[in-house]
């Protein structure tokens, strides 16, 4: 099996990108703790950010293995579209705690707003990387 | 076959693709230098603009708290860290009459429940409008009615889900305006007159909620604010205060505002001295990077020299080669420290637990342009002597090393 450079190279940004969105919110840039009355919708974010992150590592670690550019590219499209996901989810679809000091707004929202634009900016040029290669080809 | 000349500037972008590791080396030690020295710049800006605010928005010269509470009042001041404590009402009294005093007056401080309105609790200050002179001719930058009862105003950090309504203790209440950023804990707070602070507190009574035993808000108050006759010494004022009264701890507002100002120093020296090292460091390491990599290119340069390139034309190349390094990194390390201090700046602000406000839009420009040109200059600064070096080396001796 032959092996691409940038399919190991996308493959490692997406798969780091994918744990740190999945296990993030519940640890390093952990969301708030449940309150008397249950939990916030901060946690729900959570929950669903380790869906989606889980997605994303998945798909990266199909990328590492692949050498058909065009299903690397297919790949790359629905992991831009997780990412674009998962941004709604965080500021929309449900969001986090109104509080604008509490830890979720203030740390675990903006984290995760970083990685997937580092995601969707990474998987932009590399998408247009991999569709000049091909066209070139 | 038509004559092809390549520039300086194109044979510098060839070398840097075809010598990919170099340039990505390089161009990761330039993007540190810009992200350190971006970064630590808005850092200290955010810390100067917050201090500015506060020393804006603290409109007395001296507050009164009891005797216990005066790191909770700048827990409030400072971290928007909610609390209430009490003390009886009748004090204002003896302190209106001290001599000194220009005007006083009190405030009553609740809390709101949690995941109530906010989330978070918040702090809620009850004011009197007819002697208050700390929180009315703040609120007057945003609103310039008089507050009504039943409306409240809320600090900018206070998030309202939908509409116009901020709910308190089941009961909703207008809010008539939102205040204007200040950096300081005041921005979480909810700011009413007396006579509206009082409804919530029985509000709360009602619900169950006890704030602190026999905190009637008709014979306790939370804190006194006073403001001192010009040119009457505080000192004095604060000495007069302490005799007069048993029981309470005199805060200085300049005092807290120097603590707050010594402490912003020290953040900002080490700020400082970072950026200066690292600053050092990168001109260090990038000069040496091309004085090693032209001495390992010396025989290319020799075969360039022979094809015809002037002297000049090789120094043009190296100093091509740091420009494009300095500036690809520099752009990097700038959109890599805006994605740190710009969404995380409210975190930032809180870790610090000092005054923390964002600069305005043009100020951060007039930043990024400055560090951009200090990260693009400091490259070609840097492989200067690689570029003499080149430029003098004798091509016969450099074609014939090795032979």
């Amino acid at each position: 099996m032959k092996l691409s450079k940038n399919g190991i190279l996308s493959g490692i940004i997406f798969l780091v990108l994918g744990l740190l969105t999945a296990i993030g919110p519940h640890t390093i840039f952990a969301v708030c703790a449940p309150m008397e009355k249950g939990f916030m919708k901060c946690h729900w974010t959570a929950q669903a950010q380790s869906g989606i992150g889980g997605g994303i590592a998945l798909l990266g670690i199909v990328l590492l293995f692949l050498s058909s550019e065009k299903i690397r590219i297919g790949i790359q499209i629905a992991i831009l579209t997780i990412f674009v996901q998962g941004l709604l989810i965080t500021n929309w679809l449900i969001g986090v705690c109104g509080g604008e000091h509490m830890k979720c707004h203030s740390l675990t929202k903006p984290a995760l707003n970083v990685i997937a634009v580092a995601g969707i900016a990474f998987g932009i040029v590399n998408l247009i990387w991999l569709l000049r290669r091909k066209e070139q080809v | 076959m038509k004559e092809h000349r390549l520039s300086p500037f194109q044979l510098a972008i060839r070398n840097l693709r075809r010598g990919i590791t170099r340039t990505t080396g390089l161009v990761i030690l330039a993007t540190l230098l810009s992200a350190v020295v971006f970064g630590g710049s808005i850092l200290t800006f955010c810390l100067q603009n917050g201090l500015k605010n506060m020393k804006e928005r603290l409109g007395a010269d001296i507050m009164v708290v009891p005797v216990e509470n005066q790191s909770e009042l700048e827990a409030i001041l400072l971290k928007g860290e909610p609390s209430c404590f009490y003390f009886k009402k009748s004090l204002e009294e003896k302190v209106k009459n001290l001599k000194g005093v220009e005007k006083c007056t009190s405030q009553f401080f609740l809390t709101s429940l949690d995941a109530e309105c906010c989330d978070a609790r918040v702090q809620l200050i009850g004011f009197d409008p007819d002697t208050d002179f700390s929180v009315q001719p703040w609120i007057q930058k945003t609103y310039k009615e008089r507050l009504s009862d039943g409306a409240v105003i809320i600090g900018s950090d206070i998030h309202l889900e939908q509409g116009k309504k901020l709910k308190l203790f089941d009961m909703e209440y207008d809010v008539a305006a939102k205040l204007d950023k200040t950096g300081t804990g005041l921005d979480q707070a909810v700011y009413a007159t007396t006579d509206t602070i009082k409804k919530m507190y029985e509000a709360a009574y009602a619900k169950g909620q006890r704030f602190l035993e026999e905190a009637d808000p008709d014979f306790y108050v939370s804190s006194i604010l006073i403001r001192v006759e010009e040119g009457f010494d505080v000192k004095e004022l604060v000495k007069s205060i302490r005799k007069e009264l048993g029981g309470v701890q005199v805060v200085e507002s300049q005092s807290m505002i120097t603590g707050t100002a010594e402490n912003m120093k020290q953040v900002a020296l080490f700020l400082y001295l970072f950026s200066g090292l690292f600053l050092m460091t990168a001109i260090i390491a990038l000069g040496l990077a091309f004085v090693l990599s032209a001495n390992e290119r010396k025989r290319e340069f020799a075969i360039l020299r022979t094809l015809g390139a002037t002297r000049k034309k090789l120094a043009g190349i190296i100093l091509w080669e740091a420009g494009l390094i300095s500036l690809i990194g520099g752009i990097i390390g700038i959109v890599i420290a805006a994605m740190i201090v710009f969404p995380f700046h409210v975190y930032l602000g809180d870790k610090l637990g000092m005054p923390y406000v964002l600069p305005p839009l043009a100020q951060i420009l007039g930043t990024g342009v400055v560090t951009l040109l200090v990260a693009v200059m400091i490259g070609p600064l840097a492989a200067v002597t690689a570029a003499i070096k080149i430029s003098h080396a004798e091509t016969y001796l450099i074609m014939r090393e090795g032979n």
